[in-house]
């Protein structure tokens, strides 16, 4: 309880308008959308950052938990204050701050509802694809905290994909950005960390996010099975061939049972199970994807398949699939609505483990499951005040999470861990995994007064470090296993001897990862390949591509490791399509110097089991730890892609271009201007992916370029002019890489054209990147040319660091040029994970 | 946590209110869709914090006076989350049943008293007086007299909500003394409930109506014996009045052999279907309600099937609809007044966002809740504002009050008519 004191203090930062302390009114704050209960001491609504940051400061200074709180339609209890404390409501923060049409981007505030946001964007032909059950209400903070997703991942991903920056409150009432409109940033990806992290780590008040094109058009269809197993097979089949519906969505009979009750959309209630499968992009390209769908389907044994006619057809169909929830109420008052994943091919073992669990404790169970992903609802009905029912249900959920785990999977995709779960924490995660989460939350919030007890078990497993290896390596260590390379980083450590990673450094150890280079599973049906770190990305692509898979990462450096793509956050223009790396690393197995070797993230797309540690080592440099394996998601090759080249006279002209083409771009992959070899610039816009969506994209390209000079070419694509531009110039050249917000691209250009033209330079106009290459003879022009482009970049919010120059100039131009405003946070890691700074030394800006 | 500090009322501890209780899983889909949940955006104000107060004063854990009665009593009863609500909760069952207690538990204050006696027992029911009251405020209006108080502004806050609703007033009334016979080729006979205040105060409304019904080919009766439909009384707590009006209209159309019992307001149209629940444990009236609520039909629902004539007159005007929630969201009508609207000529039919927001009307909520329902019309006025639309149509007598209100209060240019007065126009050409 609030003493009188305290309460007093407390309205001298709010209004009493603000402030609930009334215990009947705060009844309602007692709980989120799950049966997890406790009453806060006080909850207030904060209308300003300011105002957050002085709550803050109040709290910390009292010591009383704060937890933040957004709609409260959470499925695992995070915004229940079970501990006391006061709840910060975020409903007043519902503006959107920023909607940029030309950048494809929005910045909004953390109460914002999810739909409201989408529903927005799409006024001007953008689209915001997490679109958790709960969009109606639910707002974009906690969508950031669970990091949600919905049917659509399989194709578009999850909140993290979309989110380039945050503004946040951190537990001592500071108000920092991590990250912002600009991409890849210099800096450990905190944003990533801060995704899922169920408001344990700061409070977010505001977003930046990417948007893309909202495709044009989208079919809607439903199969029959005889059974789930036959449905996954039919998924799997679906994966292996290459096609990447909006979505797949399975429920079985007996939730189709259930919904047909009580809605009576015609669903197969006859059949074992059934799929709703929905293609998305132009016109032309819907009937041949869903042909092609129709076509596995029904080899796979599929019946009774209805393809959507109309849009009421089609709302009829996604009525059906959205009423399960609310159906399950009419058979009990209550239901325990199971959130775990597993790798898309072992559904069909995982629900028959389930079914057995189930039958075991005279359960019911019913599923949904967002198939594409391997994200299963099993959701088991029962009546509160039957509490021996209450307490098979469960253990049942208890053996689920198990048998999820035992499979590789995770035990929450997408509902968070919050109150529900956090007591499995440690059927998943060892006591290192567990540990390096715990690190993480030390640093942000050192008193735990953010949403205590949230995520963490209360009993962690025991710390296992490996023993230091009894001979310290000499000169050059070349682990051979993760294992080996965690002995040896501890050994070396205790010998206090630096360590540079692949690359060779006066006064360090020289550690190679060139035997860490092996393909350690290859599992094209779950979209995954795991590689020792050491391995380059050449090998990678070049095995994948037998089977028509690739990663989708490209590197100019044919001998750039695939851990080097990772530490240094190598994106190429394509990541405008698939993603950056940060994306595509689903988890990572990294030693550190005190003898831990963490296995962070696991291998589905969609895990919010506590903080998603695989980010922060994207973009690290090799200054946290050593990336010793990692897991990536792999893609199908495009089957189509055509680059459309178009001459230009004038710089001017093409950044104009530029801007009016990101508008058309759905499967672009990439768009980047140059300088050419016919005419003085060239702009190439690159599409790839079904014949038809290419060419019916490029046709619209071509109405934009109406009577510009275009020519037509399979090679080379955007990102190969790239990738050429970078990986053929000297090694004594500078290269220059600046960020700014996207729609900024262009301004920042035109204004330093003059800097740009002394040298050759690329423009990846989605992505708001440049990339700035130019040979000096003396360092004092070298730095001088570095600071002209740096100092409008940083004006405009964003970087400018420099990717390479000759190494005898390392100590006298800054390559960062860039101060965090998390960089405390950065250091404070630094120091958790490698005290004595012997990782890298100098390799970063920590 | 279910420490019983209170003792519940025995209407909170009936196993159907029980159940409908748990059917609510709280998962919060019905958050955005209620109105003062979105314009006080606190958690009390939704439906599900709403009925999460109803389970603690079922538990005892709180009082029935105090936060529970203030929270309740800010409810429009619009039911926009019902219609939103996955699992089924049947929100007016619940909110009828805890407003009865409200009534029953509180000593309204002796103007309160005053207000309620004049208005829904000694005016709604007779239609003679609120006729002659329409007159006296017809006469306030030309003499000048509302525009001096309006300029004075001095009114006590009920008054001047009441005084602001006032819409401009018909100059006459229709003489329902004789049928109205169809014209052209009769296709059948439908019953007229030409209600109370939608007669007195927005009387050209009805006479739309009868004249697009008699140009379809309808003969129009109007029971005489017809009174107040009975939906304020209901909605303040007051069943048994309700009860005994639903009798007399029950006894006013049974005997007739009519096709229907039209009617023009959601609202109305609403409890007038309602009687078969309401009457369900009268012996006498059970089965005569479940008969005369089957053959209630809401003017644009009847329309939809029943239009024989194409209206040819052409509008040229920039339409938003704006939806009655009792409508809508209780008689599930939606699609056929945007029907019959796209079937005028020269019409632009423009959805606004939310077109089943409440405008704060709700009743007599606009006179109870005077601030909220404000801030509640300033939302609903700012979606109407954005289509830029001419006209703004509706389908209910509260909510066409309300709007003239809000078009005034906005400062924006539109029009607010009923569905049939836009159709009547086109008929005429």
């Amino acid at each position: 309880m609030l003493t009188q004191d305290k309460l007093k203090s407390l309205t001298q930062i709010i209004t009493k308008h603000q402030l609930i302390t009334d215990p009947a009114e705060m009844v309602v704050y007692e709980m989120d959308a799950t049966w997890e209960r406790g009453m806060p001491d006080a909850v207030v609504f904060p209308q300003s950052v300011e105002q957050v940051s002085r709550l803050v400061r109040w709290a910390a200074e009292h010591r009383i938990p704060i937890i933040a709180r957004g709609a409260g339609t959470g499925l695992s209890g995070g915004a229940v204050a079970d501990k006391g404390g006061i709840i910060l409501e975020f409903s007043k923060f519902d503006h959107v701050l920023e909607l940029d049409e030309a950048g494809r981007s929005v910045v909004c505030q953390a109460g914002v509802i999810n739909q409201t946001l989408d529903t927005l964007v799409k006024t001007k032909g953008l689209y915001y694809p997490p679109d958790p059950a709960s969009g109606r209400s639910a707002t974009i903070g906690g969508n950031i905290a669970e990091n949600a997703g919905g049917p659509h991942c399989f194709k578009y991903g999850v909140t993290s994909n979309y989110v380039t920056g945050l503004d946040i409150v951190l537990a001592d009432g500071r108000f920092v950005r991590l990250g912002g409109r600009a991409f890849d940033y210099p800096e450990y990806d905190l944003t990533g960390l801060l995704i899922g992290s169920e408001g344990t780590l700061g409070l977010v008040t505001t977003m930046y996010a990417r948007l893309i094109r909202n495709p044009v058009g989208v079919k809607t269809m439903m199969a029959a099975f005889d059974s789930v197993e036959a449905a996954g097979r039919a998924v799997s089949a679906i994966i292996a061939a290459g096609l990447i519906p909006a979505t797949m969505e399975m429920l079985d009979q007996r939730v189709m049972q259930i919904v047909e009750d009580y809605v009576h959309v015609g669903l197969p209630v006859h059949a074992g199970a059934m799929l709703i499968i929905e293609v998305d992009g132009f016109a032309a390209s819907l009937d041949a994807q869903m042909n092609e769908v129709v076509e596995v389907l029904t080899r796979h044994g599929a019946f009774d398949l209805r393809i959507a006619q109309t849009a009421e057809e089609r709302d009829q169909i996604w009525y059906g699939r959205k009423s399960a929830a609310g159906a399950y109420a009419r058979i009990a008052p209550e239901r325990l609505m199971v959130d775990c994943t597993v790798p898309r091919s072992r559904i069909a073992e995982t629900l028959h483990a389930i079914n057995e669990i189930c039958a075991r404790h005279n359960l019911m169970v019913g599923y949904i499951f967002h198939a594409g992903d391997g994200n299963m609802h099993p959701s088991i009905p029962y009546v509160p005040s039957d509490k021996d029912q209450v307490a098979r249900a469960w253990q049942a959920c208890e053996e689920i999470m198990h048998a999820a785990v035992a499979r590789d999977g995770s035990i929450t995709g997408e509902h968070g861990v919050g109150i529900e779960k956090r007591e499995w924490m440690s059927f998943m995660c060892d006591g290192a995994e567990l540990a390096a989460m715990q690190d993480i939350k030390d640093i942000f919030d050192p008193h735990n007064l953010l949403n205590p007890g949230k995520i963490f078990p209360s009993q962690k497993p025991p710390l296992e470090r490996i023993a230091p290896l009894a001979a310290v390596p000499r000169d050059e260590f070349v682990p051979q296993s993760a294992q080996e390379a965690a002995a040896g980083l501890a050994a070396l450590a205790q010998a206090n001897q630096k360590i540079s990673i692949n690359r060779k450094c006066a006064g360090a150890i020289t550690l190679s990862t060139r035997a860490l280079n092996r393909i350690v599973k290859y599992a094209p049906e779950d979209l995954y390949i795991t590689v020792g770190a050491g391995i380059t990305l050449d090998e990678i692509q070049t095995f994948l591509a037998k089977d028509g898979w690739q990663v989708p990462f490209v590197s100019p450096w044919r001998k750039m490791t695939i851990g080097g793509i990772i530490a240094t956050n190598l994106n190429s223009p394509q990541r405008m399509r698939y993603g950056a790396v940060r994306d595509a690393m689903l988890c990572a197995k990294v030693a550190l110097t005190d003898g831990r070797l963490v296995r962070a993230g696991r291998v589905v797309v969609k895990n919010v089991a506590g903080y998603d540690l695989p980010k922060v080592f994207v973009g690290s440099y090799g200054t946290l730890g050593l990336l010793t394996e990692v897991t990536l998601k792999i893609i199908p090759k495009p089957r189509a892609q055509k680059t459309l080249i178009v001459a230009l006279d004038d710089l001017h002209q093409g950044l104009a271009l530029g801007q009016r083409l990101l508008r058309v771009a759905f499967t672009a992959s990439a768009m980047v201007l140059t300088k050419g070899a016919a005419s003085p610039y060239v702009l190439a816009y690159t599409a790839e992916g079904y014949p038809h969506d290419v060419e019916a994209e490029l046709d619209e390209v071509r109405t934009l370029l109406r009577d510009a000079r275009v020519s037509e070419t399979s090679s080379p694509t955007g990102t190969e002019m790239w990738r050429d531009l970078l990986g053929n110039i000297s090694s004594d050249a500078l290269i220059v890489r600046t960020g700014v917000a996207p729609k900024d691209g262009a301004r920042f250009v035109a204004a330093q054209a003059t800097r740009l033209e002394r040298g050759a330079y690329l423009v990846d106009i989605a992505n708001g990147l440049t990339y700035a290459i130019a040979s000096f003879r003396n360092v004092d022009d070298a730095q001088a040319w570095v600071a002209a482009l740096r100092q409008p970049a940083l004006a405009m919010g964003g970087y400018a660091i420099v990717m390479q120059m000759p190494d005898v100039w390392r100590d006298a131009i800054d390559r960062w040029g860039y101060r965090p405003d998390a960089l405390d946070l950065m250091q404070k890691l630094k120091a958790k994970w490698d005290p004595a700074g012997f990782l890298n030394p100098g390799e970063f800006i920590v | 946590m279910t420490e019983s500090l209170h003792t519940p009322p025995p209407a909170f501890t009936t196993p159907q209110f029980r159940r409908a209780l748990d059917q609510c899983i709280h998962c919060g889909m019905c958050l955005q869709n209620c109105p003062t949940y979105v314009v006080l955006g606190k958690e009390a104000d939704s439906p599900r914090g709403r009925i999460q107060l109803m389970r603690a004063v079922a538990d005892g854990r709180i009082p029935l006076d105090g936060t529970f009665r203030e929270h309740l009593d800010l409810c429009l009863s619009c039911l926009s989350c019902q219609t939103a609500c996955p699992s089924g909760v049947n929100y007016g069952t619940l909110i009828d049943t805890v407003r009865l207690t409200l009534e029953e538990t509180r000593t309204p204050g002796i103007i309160e008293r005053f207000m309620r006696w004049l208005g829904l027992k000694q005016m709604m029911p007779h239609l003679n007086r609120l006729r002659f009251a329409a007159k006296l405020f017809r006469l306030y209006q030309l003499v000048g007299l509302q525009k001096l108080v309006r300029a004075i502004n001095l009114l006590p806050k009920p008054l001047k909500a009441m005084e602001a609703i006032l819409p401009p007033l018909p100059a006459n009334h229709f003489d329902y003394s004789h049928p109205a016979p169809a014209i052209g080729e009769k296709r059948g006979t439908v019953a007229f409930f030409y209600g109370c205040l939608q007669d007195a105060f927005l009387g050209d409304v009805n006479k739309a109506t009868i004249r697009v019904l008699q140009r379809n080919g309808f003969e129009v009766h109007f029971p005489l014996m017809q009174t107040c439909c009975g939906a304020a009384h209901l909605h303040t707590g007051d069943q048994t009045s309700a009860r005994e009006l639903a009798r007399k209209n029950i006894d006013a159309f049974i005997q007739g052999n009519y096709d229907a019992i039209i009617n023009n307001a959601g609202g109305c149209g609403a409890m007038l279907k309602e009687y078969a629940h309401l009457l369900a444990d009268d012996p006498v009236y059970a089965e005569k309600a479940k008969q005369f609520a089957s053959k209630v039909q809401d003017i644009s629902e009847f329309l939809v099937s029943h239009l024989v004539h194409q209206p040819q007159g052409v509008i040229h005007a920039r339409v938003t609809y704006s939806d009655s929630c009792h409508l809508r969201n209780v008689q599930k009508v939606i699609k056929q007044p945007r029907e019959l609207l796209k079937l005028i000529p020269g019409i632009e039919l423009v959805e606004m966002q939310s077109p089943d927001r409440c405008c704060g009307s709700a009743g007599v909520y606009n006179l109870m809740q005077v601030d909220t329902a404000n801030d509640i019309l300033d939302l609903r006025m700012q979606d109407i504002a954005a289509t830029n639309a001419d006209i703004i149509v509706t389908t209910n007598t509260g909510c066409h009050l309300q709007l003239i209100y809000g078009v005034r209060k906005a400062g924006l240019k539109a029009r607010v008519m009923h569905l049939v007065e836009l159709l009547d126009q086109s008929y005429k050409g």
